[in-house]
């Protein structure tokens, strides 16, 4: 075994669950978050400069968000081209008419992130999917944890934009929406 | 996108931070990627793989492509082509069920024997490297099943693209008959010889398109040897019995009980480009230690399905990437066995390393394409011409193979004529037929034809060999027996060597050609019947005659007609693509 499966089988112990979590909640999908888990290990073993990436779960991660948004907007392209698979993707649910609902204003949300820049679209879902604290998103993107919190801040304008939110205060700060660091 | 509050967004993406798989899902996936992670050969194979289409019907089936092919190995044979020789063939027409064994390729002693059984529409056929599986064929409804008996495995295949083949025996008796009737059917006897202990009678059975040599017993009449030669595909059938009893369970198409079904399409015709690189790719790659194959024919790859299969169990790989894997070899393979190009392909891979940029492996050349595709050992393609190919083209691989001259029980000549009209500096027109002569009636050595201006007459005839150069050509004697016909004295010795090329000449004044909405008009008329005709026309540069359109190599061409439905001598009119000069 290279040095490379050695750091990744330690990546895969250390972060795997999270990683998974990370990409079920992106696809909304058990069966897909495993395909994609294992075409981003193959991905992260054949990826170049491997001595240039310092972190290896923050490149996990942002390898995890790029397949499963890639996966998505497949799926998108697919269901504008088939009925039938849009109808074969709605059987795979069999949950009540109310998690169908469910399904659906996520998938709403996920679309919206998607259209997202790169950089704000991996620290909202950092911050807001994720739940990770300022400090650990300040510490990965080694930024100081107000620019971290500027950042979060303007991304999460950018959705409210896109889904045309009309910006109504109803949580109260940004900074209470998660637990606060 | 409807409108929505804060509170609305922050709840939902509450809730997607909720989302959690099931400890049995991520512990699965985890297993997954550390079995992958921890086996070269299959970190190698999901590599080569890619990226799975989630969600494609495909990823709910198995089947493995050397199975599948396995199949197909044959079915052209079914579908149109075949021939042979009326004497040999007619215990065949005669029978109602009939079995034989197929050899793909050479024969050698490691070749995978196909063995079928054929009742009306439906064969049942196994092959002898791959045990324990068994196909039936359903020519009517496009169907195949597949039993994989240790595994209890079947799978349906619904073939698309195959033509409609409603009965076996009936299909091969119709299209023995439509051969006869065409032009460019031949047969040659070959003589004694042989055949696994039997003496034999030979013939060869040719057309352009196809060569079939049928080994006969001499006694008794029963074929006892078939091969095939189609583009680049050879099929040996041997071992063939007719009439024999056979169990009608044989054939069925129920799945028997306890087995596990799945289904499947198979488009024939689906293969691109793309998919046959893809298909080089993965086997260097996955297969062949970073070299390409030895070969890229179906009988290549039916050689070599045991160890692949081997190496597919090997790798254990899920389902699910069995199936992806499957199925791009599948679709590699439908490249070469339902090749769409022109001529011939190469393939050149054979000791090539993946990555050898300088080594050309592959070409060949699409269909209507005047380039040939070239794709090289790092798999890039480039479009080539003819002239800079890796390797000269063989000459059957330039021009059309000629059939030859047959005598016919018909009574009349048929061939194929090109006539090249050539505007002269005195204002008239040399016109020279050639017409490739494809069969006449038995031993009659005087042709009768007709030209199309009574006016202009019959100067020279000469007869050669298609392809070879015009001083080889020799004068053939012609008696003129009324207005415009003649009689031309046929050397039947060496229109059997292949001499068939004849070419007529004749001059014919402008004026004689009517004038009509500033178009010299002539009459599309060939020396006898014909199956193909083509009129090119040329100008002196001297003539004060120019052409109209474009030319290509001097000539343009005002008619092409090709494959009537009878061979015909009459093709109607139509203008010279000449105007005086500007």
């Amino acid at each position: 075994m290279n040095h490379r499966q050695t750091e990744l089988l330690e990546l895969l112990e250390t972060s795997g669950a999270k990683l998974h979590a990370l990409l079920a909640r992106l696809t909304l999908r058990e069966d897909v978050a495993e395909e994609l888990m294992q075409e981003l290990f193959i991905n992260l073993h054949g990826a170049r400069d491997q001595g240039g990436i310092e972190c290896w779960y923050a490149y996990a991660r942002r390898t995890a968000i790029n397949l499963a948004f890639d996966w998505r907007r497949r799926q998108a392209t697919r269901r504008a081209c088939s009925l039938d698979a849009a109808s074969e993707r709605a059987s795979n649910d069999a949950a009540p008419l109310s998690r169908l609902i469910e399904s659906e204003e996520l998938e709403q949300v996920l679309s919206a992130i998607d259209q997202l820049s790169g950089a704000s679209r991996e620290v909202l879902i950092m911050r807001y999917i994720q739940q990770e604290s300022y400090d650990q998103i300040a510490g990965q993107l080694g930024k100081t944890v107000h620019q971290a919190r500027a950042l979060c801040f303007k991304a999460m304008s950018t959705l409210r934009d896109v889904l045309g939110c009309d910006h109504s205060p109803a949580g109260g700060k940004e900074v209470q929406h998660v637990e606060d660091e | 996108m409807s409108k929505m509050n804060d509170a609305e967004l922050r709840r939902r993406l509450e809730l997607l931070a909720g989302v959690q798989p099931s400890p049995e899902a991520t512990s699965r996936a985890m297993d997954r990627v550390r079995q992958t992670l921890m086996d070269q050969n299959r970190l190698q194979a999901r590599k080569s793989i890619g990226r799975i289409v989630m969600n494609s019907k495909w990823s709910k089936l198995a089947v493995a492509a050397a199975v599948v092919i396995a199949v197909l190995v044959g079915l052209q044979f079914l579908g149109g082509s075949t021939v042979t020789f009326a004497q040999a063939i007619q215990p065949i027409l005669n029978a109602s069920t009939a079995a034989f064994d197929i050899i793909v390729g050479a024969e050698e002693p490691n070749s995978p024997v196909l063995h079928d059984m054929v009742v009306g529409s439906r064969i049942r056929r196994t092959i002898s490297n791959i045990p324990g599986n068994v196909s039936i064929i359903d020519l009517e409804n496009k169907r195949i099943l597949n039993l994989t008996e240790a595994k209890k495995e079947a799978a349906y295949i619904d073939l698309k693209g195959l033509p409609q083949i409603p009965n076996y025996l009936e299909l091969l008796k119709n299209t023995i008959i439509r051969l006869q009737e065409s032009p460019h059917f031949v047969v040659e006897d070959l003589g004694v010889r042989e055949i696994d202990g039997r003496e034999a009678v030979g013939f060869l059975a040719k057309h352009p398109e196809i060569e079939i040599t049928i080994w006969a017993d001499s006694k008794t009449g029963l074929p006892v040897r078939i091969e095939q030669k189609e583009r680049q595909a050879l099929y040996i059938v041997k071992n063939m019995q007719f009439d024999a009893l056979m169990d009608d369970s044989l054939f069925s198409m129920e799945v028997p009980e306890g087995y596990k079904l799945q289904k499947m399409e198979l488009d024939l015709n689906s293969a691109t480009e793309a998919d046959f690189i893809e298909g080089l790719r993965i086997l260097a790659e996955t297969f062949n230690d970073g070299y390409f194959p030895d070969g890229v024919a179906v009988e290549d790859y039916l050689k070599q399905a045991p160890s692949i299969t081997k190496k597919f169990e090997a790798m254990k790989l899920s389902d699910e990437e069995q199936l992806v894997l499957g199925k791009k070899m599948q679709q590699y393979l439908l490249f070469t066995r339902f090749y769409k190009g022109e001529g011939k392909w190469y393939y050149r891979g054979k000791g090539v390393k993946l990555g050898e940029a300088d080594k050309a492996i592959f070409w060949y050349r699409p269909k209507g394409s005047k380039t040939y595709r070239v794709i090289y050992g790092d798999l890039r393609v480039k479009d080539v011409a003819r002239e800079n190919l890796p390797e000269p083209l063989p000459a059957d691989d330039v021009f059309e193979p000629s059939a030859g001259y047959q005598q016919w029980p018909k009574p009349e000549f048929v061939g194929s004529q090109e006539d090249y009209c050539y505007v002269l500096p005195d204002g008239k027109v040399q016109v020279k037929a050639y017409l490739t002569l494809m069969k006449g009636p038995k031993d009659a050595s005087l042709m009768p034809i007709r030209l199309p201006y009574a006016g202009a007459p019959l100067e020279a005839v000469l007869l050669g060999g298609p392809g070879r150069p015009a001083q080889d050509f020799a004068s053939l004697p012609f008696h003129k027996t009324g207005d415009g016909t003649y009689n031309i004295e046929l050397p039947l010795d060496k229109l059997s060597a292949g001499q068939t090329m004849m070419i007529c000449q004749w001059h014919l004044s402008l004026d004689e050609l009517k004038f009509e909405q500033g178009h010299y008009m002539t009459v599309l008329q060939s020396l006898i019947p014909i199956i193909s005709y083509k009129l090119k026309v040329g100008v002196d540069p001297n003539s004060g005659f120019e052409l109209t359109v474009p030319a290509v190599d001097k000539w343009a061409t005002p008619f092409t007609c090709g494959a009537p439905e009878k061979p015909t001598s009459e093709f109607g009119r139509c203008g010279l693509l000449i105007r005086k000069r500007r």
